[in-house]
């Protein structure tokens, strides 16, 4: 299932607008994890558990500032995923963050062919990390 | 069939249809449950958890008995996700709330899962001054569950991977329910400078049998540990075992002749290895020394041998297409136009 946050009431939030990020992520601990990192920064998160959601919400969401995603994911794989990405109407330069245990070099190269903007390996620093989506989600402001 | 004998079979379906509807509720039911609950769980010690660095707040909530496992989980949960200050952050909260005391209590109970989790606990604390835990983890090394026995290892390499070495290395050599790929993995996150020494000299000097386990680790040592090691061990062995798990490691063209020797040894796994290396590494005059192994009694010899020739330096395609016509031998012949086939040549 889908779920979206919101970090209205957030204290320590240090992002003052508002913005989406669809997180697709099939381990639903580290799912709610990037949630509550973002959420508490001031981004409003919405989780994909799978690639067949990930494929749907392409088609629903409106187009959000930064993707965050794994590669290995049920039934749509992350790259046949980001190909989708780029081809769909407005998400074509979407700044994907590809997060992920594999941490191999050629692993990491097909990612950036692939199209995406920055790659993180699990495990990961989180304000390092949170600091690379505000970064790819400023760029877009 | 008479209609008594047909209704207590309605009945007993009935009644079996039931017993399935209810088990699927409450299993339901429980699943329903146990998520509210970890729900509520993350909500609580998340913020927590994962809170800046410096800001632990002075009073934590207590930690109920019933959420001890789940609380454990998540907390390793975090510690396999995330690297730098924060595992320091994790670990200080464990200690606030006493979660290294319950872990080193359930590391006598009986459930596995409950042993794995504070084998996991105690080596993402990292507290080398407890010496009671490293005693236990040391112990636990040698358990007959392999995969608690490795999660020990595992733990040892965190508290100390220098001290945890000594520990490791025996286990390592002996045990075939040990995953090769996980405890390769182990070695690598050590670094080469950590595992190059302890495991070279352990492959050299534990009894010969124990090498072969040793060498295939050998990827994780530093070429000038592990070489002469693996020349020393290739001089003194007949262990068929470990002549073959040595000749995989050659990897320099002045081996070739020692090499070379291997290429008529009785045994075919060592004849294969040999075969192997020159591919890899073998030169034009190669050509004379391989080519008879292409008549070998074993096809696994005689497959890598056409392969071989196939990948000499200097060795047209058409000279292996005019051996493969003119071979003296028809599974020499055979064996050549296979490999041309797979070759597309």
């Amino acid at each position: 299932m889908a779920h979206t946050s919101t970090a209205a009431a957030t204290a320590n939030a240090t992002v003052s607008t508002l913005r989406d990020v669809l997180v697709i992520e099939d381990d639903p601990v580290v799912s709610r994890l990037v949630e509550h990192l973002l959420t508490r920064r001031g981004f409003a998160v919405h989780v994909a558990a799978d690639g067949l959601h990930a494929q749907s919400l392409l088609k629903t969401l409106p187009r959000p500032a930064v993707i965050v995603m794994d590669v290995m994911l049920p039934y749509v794989g992350g790259f046949e995923l980001i190909t989708e990405i780029r081809q769909t109407s407005g998400w074509e330069r979407v700044p994907v963050i590809m997060l992920t245990s594999k941490s191999q070099e050629r692993d990491v190269l097909r990612a950036f062919d692939a199209g995406v903007n920055d790659y993180v390996v699990k495990p990961f620093r989180p304000e390092e990390f949170v600091a690379r989506v505000r970064r790819l989600a400023d760029a877009r402001d | 069939m008479s209609l008594q004998l047909v209704t207590a079979a309605g009945i007993v379906i009935g009644l079996l249809y039931l017993v399935v509807v209810l088990q699927i509720f409450f299993a339901r039911l429980r699943n329903r449950i146990r998520t509210k609950r970890q729900l509520g769980l993350e909500r609580t010690w998340l913020p927590i958890l994962v809170a800046d660095t410096t800001a632990i707040p002075e009073s934590l909530p207590p930690l109920r008995q019933r959420d001890l496992i789940p609380f454990l989980t998540l907390w390793n949960q975090l510690q396999e996700s995330f690297t730098g200050e924060i595992t320091g952050h994790l670990n200080e909260v464990a200690r606030r709330i006493g979660a290294d005391v319950q872990a080193r209590r359930m590391l006598d109970q009986r459930s596995l899962r409950r042993r794995l989790l504070a084998v996991s606990t105690l080596g993402h604390l990292g507290d080398r001054g407890d010496r009671d835990s490293w005693a236990a983890l040391v112990r636990l090394t040698s358990d007959k569950d392999g995969l608690l026995s490795l999660a020990a290892a595992r733990a040892l390499t965190r508290i100390d991977a220098t001290a945890a070495m000594p520990v490791i290395l025996p286990p390592l050599s002996e045990r075939d329910d040990w995953s090769r790929n996980y405890a390769l993995a182990m070695l690598t996150d050590l670094g080469v400078d950590v595992v190059s020494r302890p495991l070279t000299d352990a492959a050299l000097h534990f009894p010969i049998e124990r090498a072969p386990r040793l060498l295939q680790y050998f990827n994780v040592a530093h070429l000038a540990d592990a070489m002469p090691v693996v020349r020393t061990l290739i001089a003194r062995t007949s262990n068929v075992e470990c002549l073959a798990a040595c000749l995989r490691l050659f990897a320099d063209v002045d081996d070739l002749d020692t090499v070379r020797d291997y290429l008529h040894h009785p045994s075919w796994q060592v004849r294969v290895q040999a075969v192997n290396v020159l591919a890899r590494l073998g030169r034009e005059e190669d050509y004379a020394f391989l080519q008879p192994l292409l008549c070998d009694s074993e096809w696994w010899v005689r497959y890598r041998t056409a392969k071989a020739l196939c990948s000499l330096p200097g060795v047209e395609m058409s000279r292996i297409r005019d051996l493969s016509q003119k071979h003296r031998d028809a599974f020499a012949r055979d064996m050549l136009v296979h490999v041309l086939a797979e070759a597309g040549a």
